[in-house]
C-alpha cells in the first residue's frame, strides 16, 4: 500500500514539472531530460558557490584540529537550508493536499498517506542538504583525504540531519496551516512570514564572509563558544567521525524527535487533514454593483489572482522588491557610492550600464508573465468561452506583469541617475533600455508559458515555482543580458561611449521587442487557443 | 439559433465525433444525450468556440463560430460539466467580472444578481470566496453568471449534477421561462426523465456519430426516451 502510494507520488512528479499531457498529444521525453539538465545546471551553480565558501574554512580549521567545526557548520548550513525550503511545501503537501479527502476515504492508514509524502519531503530537504554538503566534502576531501569509515559517519549524521530536518519543517508547516486556516487575511499572513524566512536567508547569505572571517580570526574562540553546546559539539565530532559513542548519541538525538513528530501527525492526520479551512463566513450585503470596461475587467482579474496568493507575490514579486532596495540603498549610501566610483575615475557612465542590468537581472528572476497561463488552471475554459480575444486576454497579462515591475525599473534608474550623475542622454538611453529589455523578457516568459503550460497543477507551487516555463523563460532572459553584457563590453572596449552603448542596446531591444509581439499575436496565440 | 453541419473532431487521427449535423432553433430545448466518451462534451465544446475542429462548421444565429468566434460568444453562454470558476475571486466580484466582460449595464446587472441570486439561495455567500463554496453552489454561480447578460442561446454540459432538488427544479423553470422568451437552450444530460419532460427536441448520439435526432415526441414515439435510447445502445452502429 505504501508503495502505491509513493508510485502515485513519483508519478505525478512529471506532470508537476511540465504539466499533464493534452489529449492526443504525449509529452516527450526530451522536455523531462531538459528539464533535469536545467536543475542540475540550477543545483550546481549553487553548489559552486557554497565550494567557494568552504575552500576557505577547510585548511586553517584542519590545521587547528578543529575538523569538527567544519563539519558542525556544514551541518548548520544544511540543516537552514532544508528548513527554509521545505516549511511552506511541508504545509501545502501533508496538512493542505487536495487528494487528502480521496485517500482518507480509501482503506489506506493515515500514517501510510503520510508516509508517502513525508518520503517525497525527505527526498526534497535531501537534495537541499546536498548542496551544502557534496562541496563541503569536496573541498574537505581537498585538504586531508578521509577515511571510509569517517566519510560513513559524516553521510549518517547527515541523514539524521535530513529526518531531524524534517521533523521540524513538519511542525513549522503545521502550526502555519493552523494559524491561517481560519485567517482572512491568510494571504498577507503568508506573505510576510515568507518575506521574514527569505529575509532570514538573505541575511545568512550577507553575513556569510563576517562568519568565514570571524571563523578564520578566532576558530578557537568560536569552538569554545560551540564546545560549550555539548550536543553541538557531539554532533560535529560525530560528523567528523571522531567518536563512535558520539555517533550513535546524533543518532538518537535526532532520529527521535522525527519518530515524535510522525507519530503525532499520523494520529491527528484525520483531524488535521479534513479541519474546516476557510475564514469565518462574511455575509453579502448589496450595496450596488460597481461597472467596469471590459479591459479593466481582464486586468483586475489578473491583480485579484496575483494579490490572492503569497506564492504569486513571493515569486514574482521578489525581483520589484529587489530593485526598490537596491534604489533606496543607492540613495542612503550616495557619498559611498559616488567615492567608490571616483577611486576609478569617471566611472559614472559605466555603473550607470551596471546599474541597467543589474535591473534585468532582478527582473528577470521570475517574471509573473512566465506562470500567468499555467495560473489559469483549469479554469481556463472561462476566458476561452468568453468574448474576448485572445490578444486582448495575452496583452492584459503582459500589461499586468509590467505594471508591477516598470515602476521600480524606473525608480532604480531614477536613484542611479540622481547618485550617478549622469548625462541627460545616457540616463535616456539606458532608461529605455531596462524598460525594452523588461517588455522583452515579459514576452519571454508568456510565449514560454504557452509553450509550456501547466494547466493540472495541484497547487500553485507546480505553476509558479516549479514549471518549466518558469525555468527555461529565467535561462533566455539571462542569457540574453548575459550577450547583452558581453556585446556591450566589447564595444565600450573599442572606445564607443556608454551612452551610445545604451543607445544601440535600446535600438536592438526594440527590434526584438517587436519581433516577440509579432510571434506572441500569431502562432503563439493560435497555440494558446489550442490549450 | 444553433446550426452544426457535418461537424468533425478528430484526436490522433481518429474522429471522436464524425459528420455530426444538427439544428437548434429560436424558443426550443434540445437535449443532447450519449453515452459517456461518446462525444457529447467535444460538440459542445466546438459548439462553444473552445474546441478548435477538423471538418464542418458550426453557427451561431447564422455567423460562423469559426470565422467570428468573439462575435458568437457575446450571444451564448456556456456551462461546463465541471464549472471551476476563479476561486481567488468571491461570488460577487465573479459575476461582476462576467457582467463587465459581456458589457452589461449597472442597473440591468444589479436586478439580475438580485433576481437570480435569490432563486438559487445564494445572496447570503456572495460575498464569500468561491473556494469556500460547494460544487452545487459552484454550480449555480456558473448559472446566474449564464444568465446575467441574457444571451440568445445557452449551452450546458450536464447542468444538474451537484444541484440540490430545489435548484434543479428552479433552474428548469429559468430554462422554460428562457426559451418562452425567445432564445435557445441546448444541453447535455444523463437524466432522460428530465430530458423527457422538458425538452422540445432531442439528439442521441453513439460512438460519435448521431443516430437519431428530432422532436421529442417523434424520437421517443409510445414509448419512453429511456427505451428508445437503451434500444439504440444496445443496436450496431
Amino acid at each position: 500500500m505504501f508503495k502505491a502510494l509513493l508510485r502515485i507520488k513519483l508519478a505525478s512528479l512529471p506532470s508537476m514539472l511540465t504539466g499533464g499531457a493534452k489529449r492526443g498529444k504525449k509529452r516527450g521525453k526530451g522536455m523531462a531530460v531538459l528539464y533535469a539538465l536545467l536543475m542540475v545546471y540550477v543545483i550546481g551553480v549553487f553548489c559552486w558557490m557554497f565550494a567557494g565558501m568552504f575552500s576557505m574554512l577547510a585548511e586553517p580549521l584542519h590545521d587547528a584540529g578543529l575538523s569538527w567545526l567544519y563539519f558542525l557548520m556544514t551541518l548548520i548550513l544544511a540543516f537552514t537550508l532544508m528548513v527554509i525550503f521545505s516549511v511552506f511545501t511541508a504545509k501545502s503537501q501533508l496538512y493542505e493536499a487536495k487528494d487528502n479527502d480521496l485517500l482518507l476515504s480509501m482503506p489506506i492508514p493515515p500514517s501510510a498517506i503520510l508516509a508517502s509524502r513525508m518520503m517525497l519531503l525527505l527526498g526534497l530537504n535531501l537534495v537541499f542538504g546536498l548542496i551544502i554538503v557534496v562541496p563541503s566534502l569536496i573541498e574537505w576531501y581537498a585538504v586531508v583525504p578521509f577515511s571510509l569509515s569517517g566519510l560513513a559517519s559524516f553521510l549518517l549524521t547527515f541523514i539524521a540531519l535530513v529526518f531531524f530536518a524534517m521533523s521540524i519543517s513538519a511542525l513549522f508547516g503545521w502550526l502555519i496551516s493552523l494559524l491561517t486556516s481560519k485567517m482572512r487575511n491568510k494571504t498577507l499572513f503568508e506573505t510576510v512570514l515568507s518575506l521574514a524566512f527569505l529575509g532570514g536567508y538573505f541575511y545568512l547569505c550577507g553575513k556569510m564572509g563576517d562568519v568565514i572571517e570571524n571563523v578564520l580570526m578566532s576558530s578557537m574562540g568560536l569552538a569554545d563558544t560551540l564546545g560549550n553546546i555539548a550536543i553541538l559539539k557531539c554532533i560535529g565530532l560525530a560528523a567528523a567521525g571522531e567518536s563512535l559513542t558520539k555517533l550513535l548519541l546524533t543518532l538518537v538525538v535526532l532520529i527521535i524527535p522525527f519518530i515524535i513528530v510522525y507519530a503525532v501527525l499520523a494520529r491527528t492526520f484525520i483531524k488535521t487533514a479534513t479541519a474546516k479551512r476557510g475564514a469565518a463566513k462574511i455575509k453579502y450585503v448589496d450595496r450596488g454593483q460597481k461597472v467596469s470596461s471590459m479591459h479593466s475587467a481582464l486586468f483586475k482579474r489578473e491583480a485579484a489572482r496575483f494579490f490572492s496568493s503569497s506564492t504569486c507575490i513571493i515569486n514574482n514579486g521578489l525581483g520589484a522588491v529587489f530593485m526598490i532596495v537596491a534604489a533606496v540603498a543607492l540613495v542612503i549610501y550616495k557619498n559611498e557610492v559616488s567615492g567608490f566610483i571616483a577611486m576609478f575615475g569617471d566611472a559614472g557612465d559605466i555603473v550607470m550600464c551596471i546599474v541597467a542590468v543589474f535591473g534585468a537581472m532582478m527582473a528577470g528572476l521570475v517574471l509573473p508573465t512566465s506562470s500567468s497561463v499555467s495560473l489559469e488552471g483549469r479554469s481556463l475554459w472561462l476566458v476561452r468561452s468568453m468574448p474576448v480575444s485572445t490578444r486582448e486576454v495575452l496583452d492584459t497579462k503582459l500589461k499586468f506583469s509590467l505594471t508591477i515591475y516598470v515602476p521600480p525599473v524606473i525608480l532604480l534608474m531614477a536613484a542611479a541617475g540622481y547618485v550617478l550623475r549622469p548625462g541627460a542622454l545616457m540616463l535616456l538611453a539606458s532608461t529605455v533600455f531596462s524598460l525594452l529589455l523588461l517588455f522583452v523578457m515579459a514576452q519571454i516568459g508568456l510565449i514560454e508559458n504557452i509553450r509550456h503550460p501547466n494547466l493540472n497543477w495541484t497547487t500553485e507551487t507546480q505553476a509558479v515555482k516549479s514549471g518549466v516555463s518558469v525555468m527555461i523563460s529565467m535561462l533566455l532572459d539571462y542569457g540574453l543580458i548575459a550577450a547583452l553584457a558581453f556585446g556591450g563590453y566589447e564595444l565600450l572596449k573599442n572606445g564607443l561611449a556608454p551612452a551610445l552603448v545604451m543607445a544601440i542596446a535600446a535600438a536592438l531591444m526594440l527590434i526584438l521587442c517587436l519581433v516577440l509581439r509579432s510571434l506572441l499575436h500569431g502562432r503563439v496565440a493560435a497555440r494558446f487557443e489550442n490549450l | 439559433m444553433l446550426k452544426i453541419c457535418n461537424f468533425t473532431k478528430c484526436y490522433d487521427g481518429r474522429a471522436v465525433v464524425d459528420d455530426l449535423s444538427l439544428e437548434v432553433g429560436a424558443g426550443d430545448i434540445y437535449a443532447f444525450i450519449g453515452h459517456n466518451g461518446a462525444g457529447k462534451t467535444t460538440t459542445i465544446k466546438a459548439a462553444c468556440g473552445i474546441l478548435q475542429f477538423d471538418g464542418g462548421d458550426i453557427f451561431i444565429d447564422g455567423m460562423s463560430v469559426r470565422e467570428k468566434p468573439i462575435e458568437c460568444k457575446k450571444i451564448i453562454a456556456y456551462i461546463p460539466d465541471n464549472p471551476e470558476l476563479y476561486d481567488y475571486l468571491s461570488g460577487i466580484k465573479y459575476l461582476n467580472f462576467v457582467a463587465d466582460i459581456y458589457g452589461v449595464g449597472k442597473a440591468e446587472r444589479e436586478e439580475r444578481i438580485r433576481k437570480y441570486a435569490d432563486l438559487f439561495g445564494l445572496t447570503d455567500d456572495l460575498a464569500q470566496p468561491v473556494s469556500a463554496y460547494s460544487h452545487g453552489m459552484k454550480q449555480k454561480l456558473a448559472i446566474i453568471s449564464a444568465w446575467i447578460h441574457e444571451p440568445k442561446l445557452i449551452i450546458m454540459d450536464e447542468p444538474f449534477v451537484g444541484l440540490d432538488p430545489v435548484a434543479a427544479h428552479t433552474l428548469k423553470t429559468m430554462m422554460r421561462e428562457h426559451c418562452d422568451r425567445g432564445g435557445a437552450i441546448f444541453f447535455s444530460t444523463h437524466v432522460l426523465e428530465v430530458a423527457e419532460k422538458l425538452c422540445d427536441k432531442v439528439a442521441i448520439i453513439k460512438n460519435g456519430k448521431l443516430v437519431t435526432s428530432g422532436d421529442m415526441e417523434t424520437v421517443k414515439g409510445d414509448t419512453s426516451l429511456e427505451s428508445v435510447f437503451l434500444e439504440l445502445e444496445g443496436s450496431d452502429v
